[in-house]
Formats: C-alpha cells, sequence, structure tokens
C-alpha cells in the first residue's frame, strides 16, 4: 500500500467520489473487483478493488466519474478499462474500512498509479449473464435535459419514433400472431428519462402456449444494440442483396432463429434476407430518433430495465447522429441511386435554420411520393443579394411553408439537397 | 471433527447440509505462487464483515471460497481468474489444485450466477495447511 504514496496526495470530498446509489458488481472474486454505481448527484462512477491490508483493515480501490458515452462504451466492450482509466481526468483512491464503509479519497492521476495495478490491455467489461425485459427507457442529457426540462415537441417525436420502431419489429415477427402496443410511462428525472413498457397480446382465442418462453425480449433488446452499435461498421453488407453477415449481425439471426424455435413456429424462409431488410426499414425509423439530438440535448442513451437496473443499450450524441445518418443515405444512394433535377423545379418548403452569411441552412420538405414524411435537405440559397426581408426569412422566423425554384437532389422518395435559385 | 471456532460468535448453524469431501478436487487462487496460511483465511477471520444478519451471508464470510474442478468447471474458473488478473495483476496469477482429508472440514455447494462450481469450506477447529492435499500449483496467467 505504501506505493500509493497516500500520506502526500490531496483529500477529496468523498461524497463525490462515493456510490450510493445503483451499486452493481461487475466482476466478483473473493471482493468486488469491478463495479458500478452512482454518486449523489447522479454521476456514473466505475470502480476497482486494488489492496487490502490485514494490519490496518483498510481496503483501496480505485473510483473515476465516467461520462455517459464512455459509460455506455465500457459496457458494451467498445473500451477498455485501461483505456477509461487512461484518458480519465477524475481518478481517486477510495481508502474504506473493512466494512466496506467510505473512509478517505485521494487525488490520482493515471500515471502515478503504480503499474503493478495497471489493468492489462483486455481489461474489458467482463460478459455478464443478462435477462432481458420488454421495459426501456430513453435518457436525455446536457443543455435542458440537465434541470429536467425537455422541449415538448423533440419528447413527442422521440416517444412516437420509438414505440413505433418497437411495434414494428414485433409486427415483423411473421407467423407469431402477436399484437404490440407501446405504452408510455411517467416521466422521470435522469435527466429527462421517457420511460417504456412493450405490452404483447397474442391475437385470436387459441394463443401460443409455448410463445412464453420465445426470447423476444432478448431478441428485441439485441436488435437495438445491433442497430446502434454495428449497423454503422456493417453498411457494405445492406448495400448488396447478398448473403454476407457479420458475427455481430449472425448473433441476432441467431437470437430470432430462437425466439420461432422455442414458439415451436416454423422459420420463414431466407430468415437472414428478412431480417437485414427489417434492419434497413428500421434504420430509417431508428434515424428519426437521433434527428432530436444536438440541439435542446446533447445525447440521449436508450436502456433495457430490470427490476430498476438499466443495461445500456444504445448512446446517441452528435457524432453517432452524423455517422449513422451518413450510412443509412449511402445505403439508400447505393441502392435507389441519387436523383439530380436538370432544371429548376418549385417546391414547398418550409426554413427551419439559415445562415444568413453563409445562405447555407436546412428545411422541412414532404417526401415526393409519401406526403405524409418529411425530409430535412440542405439548402443553398443562390446569389449575393442579402436575404433579410425576403420570404426565405419570412419562412423562417414566421414558420411559413414557402414556395421556391430549385434543383433537387433526392434518394428515393427523400430530398437530400435543394439548391434554391434567389428570388425577391 | 469440531467446529467451535467457526461457530462461536454466531447463532447460525453454518455447517447445516455441508458435508465432508475427499473424494473431490478443488481449486483456490493463490496470492503468490506457494501456498500460504493467508491463502485459506477467511474473510471472517481477517475482519471483514457483512452488515447482514442474515445466516447465509455471515455464513459465506465465515467460509473459504473454493471451486471444485469438474468437467469443464476448471476452465471457466480460470476464466473468471484471468478477467480478476486484467482488471488488477496484483490479484495473484496461480492457484492451487488440492483435495481436502478427513479432518479439514466440511464443503457446501454454494453456486452463484457467474460462478457455477462454486463451494463454501468450513473449516474445522483442527485446520492448518497440512489439511489439504496439494495435487498442483498452476499458473494461468
Amino acid at each position: 500500500m505504501k506505493e500509493f504514496n497516500l500520506y502526500e496526495r490531496l483529500l477529496l470530498k468523498k461524497d463525490l467520489v462515493e456510490i450510493v446509489e445503483n451499486y452493481q458488481i461487475l466482476h466478483f472474486d473473493d471482493f468486488p473487483i469491478l463495479y458500478i454505481g452512482t454518486n449523489r448527484l447522479g454521476n456514473k462512477i466505475i470502480g476497482s478493488h486494488l489492496e487490502e491490508d490485514d494490519q490496518t483493515k483498510t481496503i483501496l480501490t480505485l473510483h473515476s466519474i465516467l461520462s455517459n458515452k464512455e459509460f455506455h462504451q465500457f459496457m458494451n466492450g467498445k473500451i477498455s478499462y485501461l483505456d477509461l482509466l487512461r484518458n480519465s481526468k477524475s481518478i481517486s483512491i477510495v481508502e474504506k474500512d473493512y466494512s466496506f464503509k467510505v473512509v478517505k479519497a485521494y487525488d490520482i492521476d493515471f500515471n502515478s498509479i503504480p503499474s503493478d495495478y495497471l489493468p492489462l490491455k483486455n481489461s474489458f467489461c467482463p460478459s455478464i449473464i443478462k435477462t432481458h425485459s420488454l421495459i426501456f427507457s430513453i435518457s436525455l442529457k446536457g443543455k435542458l435535459a440537465d434541470v429536467n426540462k425537455a422541449v415538448a415537441d423533440e419528447v413527442s417525436k422521440i416517444q412516437n419514433g420509438f414505440t413505433e420502431f418497437l411495434e414494428d419489429r414485433i409486427n415483423s415477427l411473421k407467423g407469431m400472431n402477436l399484437l404490440p402496443k407501446a405504452m408510455l410511462q411517467p416521466y422521470t428525472e435522469g435527466s429527462f428519462k421517457i420511460n417504456f413498457e412493450l405490452d404483447l397480446k397474442q391475437k385470436g382465442v387459441n394463443g401460443n402456449l409455448f410463445l412464453q418462453q420465445a426470447p423476444i425480449s432478448k431478441y428485441i433488446t439485441n436488435y437495438i444494440k445491433y442497430i446502434s452499435e454495428s449497423f454503422v461498421e456493417d453498411k457494405e453488407i445492406f448495400k448488396n442483396d447478398n448473403t454476407n453477415f457479420s458475427n455481430e449481425l449472425s448473433q441476432l439471426e441467431n437470437t430470432l432463429n430462437e425466439v420461432y424455435d422455442k414458439a415451436y413456429i416454423q422459420r420463414p424462409e431466407n430468415i437472414g434476407l428478412s431480417l437485414k431488410e427489417d434492419i434497413l426499414k428500421s434504420a430509417v425509423r431508428f434515424e428519426k430518433l437521433t434527428e432530436q439530438v444536438g440541439v435542446n440535448f446533447e445525447s440521449a442513451s436508450i436502456n433495457n430495465v430490470i427490476d430498476n437496473e438499466e443495461t445500456p443499450l444504445a448512446f446517441i450524441d452528435e457524432d453517432f447522429n452524423q455517422n449513422f445518418q451518413s450510412s443509412v443515405e449511402e445505403i439508400e444512394i447505393h441502392k435507389k441511386g441519387l436523383i439530380v433535377d436538370e432544371n429548376f423545379k418549385e417546391y414547398k418548403i418550409y426554413i427551419y435554420h439559415l445562415n444568413t452569411d453563409t445562405r447555407t441552412g436546412n428545411a422541412f420538405i414532404k417526401n415526393s411520393n409519401n406526403e405524409e414524411e418529411m425530409s430535412k435537405p440542405k439548402i443553398k440559397i443562390q446569389g449575393d443579394e442579402g436575404l433579410e426581408k425576403t420570404k426565405y426569412t419570412e419562412s423562417l422566423y414566421m414558420s411559413k411553408w414557402i414556395t421556391v425554384n430549385a434543383k433537387a437532389k433526392k434518394v428515393g422518395d427523400k430530398f437530400k439537397q435543394l439548391n434554391i435559385q434567389y428570388e425577391n | 471433527m469440531t467446529f467451535e471456532n467457526l461457530h462461536h460468535d454466531t447463532e447460525c448453524n453454518c455447517t447445516d447440509n455441508a458435508e465432508k469431501d475427499t473424494a473431490n478436487e478443488y481449486i483456490r487462487k493463490l496470492k503468490k505462487d506457494v501456498v500460504q496460511d493467508s491463502d485459506f483465511h477467511t474473510h471472517w477471520e481477517r475482519g471483514i464483515k457483512s452488515e447482514a444478519k442474515e445466516c447465509d451471508d455471515v455464513c459465506s464470510y465465515k467460509a473459504v471460497s473454493i471451486n471444485q474442478s469438474k468437467g469443464d468447471s476448471e476452465r471457466l474458473i480460470v476464466n473468471k481468474y484471468l478477467n480478476t488478473f486484467s482488471i488488477n495483476p496484483k490479484k495473484g496469477a496461480h492457484y492451487v489444485k488440492f483435495k481436502l482429508k478427513d479432518n479439514t472440514g466440511k464443503v457446501k455447494f454454494a453456486p452463484e450466477v457467474d460462478d457455477q462450481s462454486h463451494y463454501n469450506l468450513f473449516k474445522s477447529d483442527t485446520f492448518t495447511l497440512d489439511s489439504i492435499i496439494t495435487i498442483s500449483i498452476v499458473k494461468f496467467a
């Protein structure tokens, strides 16, 4: 214990690094070797066991505060504990007594941790045997969400987007005869948390007795994990109607097979290809969830909830948003091709973002063959006359639909870009 | 075989349903590459105590955690040790494979979610390191 030089370290307020809620042991071996939880401010903390001393009856542990992104990355095996510590700016040594009560906390930086105690490169989160449920939460963080508020319109879009996403996945299970209904539960703080429960009823009078044992909740949670963690990396697989499958996609297919096998329902033909098609369809729905991130909240985490314990499934921030949207677009361009107007045409748009200096922004426009769905193309207004007091700024400030002449770039029904002819 | 040391400060009967087992092989992780007294000290003996008053908790703190080496269990327990080692290499890279003698104590099957071959060893009053038959010391990392 001497190698930690505790006597010369800066003492910290222990309640900053003490886990007071949501304590969960990730790995136990005589002692809780690796664990997570939250401090009194709700920050996520990861802790690990360093050493114990029978003479002084002292246990030393390492605690660090995690960002939501780091937490998600670690829990999903994307980053090792070593890398978490290496990148952390808030590592502390927490001294506990032999009843595991926190006695003191000391500041330490990564380079001062004795090398013998450093985790190895392969210190990924141990696989935990997990059960799954059909209860989910979406937790918004940052900006307005941090004062436990959210914009009603954005919350409504997330609610609708996620309930449609969940219900569509159940409806895509051919032959199961299930009637899904995603129910909203009361909002909770955290920073702003939207809660859902997916209720499944069987259609008809004669229910399938074996359906209870089909791992539908495991399939849905693995599906959400796949689409948030692996879809972007697998985008090439979705560009062609080939039978290429990544390991992650094969695992999801195996879970889907398990759903059918345990329900004693014959697997649909070409189940793998149907799954791929369904993922592409769902990616468009998922994209709608990601669109809300950035303005009034910084990130959204989708969690599976069992006995009030949350397992992170997806973490969506602006980086994720950009990667995800560009992957969906790339696949769509590859499959449907990019259509560009040769001549200017009339379009009805509503500009919701415009930089009058660069003359660029974004607008809403109804999709060409499906007026119920809207695209949010980038816009560029030609010319060099000032845009003040024009119909463009009127649309922006008065939330007004206007008619413009523009050349559009489209992928399928969706508008991607409008090059607008300046008119006054 | 008596268990007065084990029971002197508790009303729990920890050896209830525990058995003598001199046939099977067991595994215990070591702090170093040799077996020391401290490797078989229980949390209770070290002063590490649970606030919980339930007998299951109390007795698990009064037991030495060991694993029965049977079939695939050795590979699984080594995986667990390797996980510990990757998080904190100071927790040791060796384990001892051993058998119990007639007077060593009693074992009780106590499986955990991620540790299905886990047993609690309740040491008898006469337990010393000579009470175990060391089969081998294995370096796993």
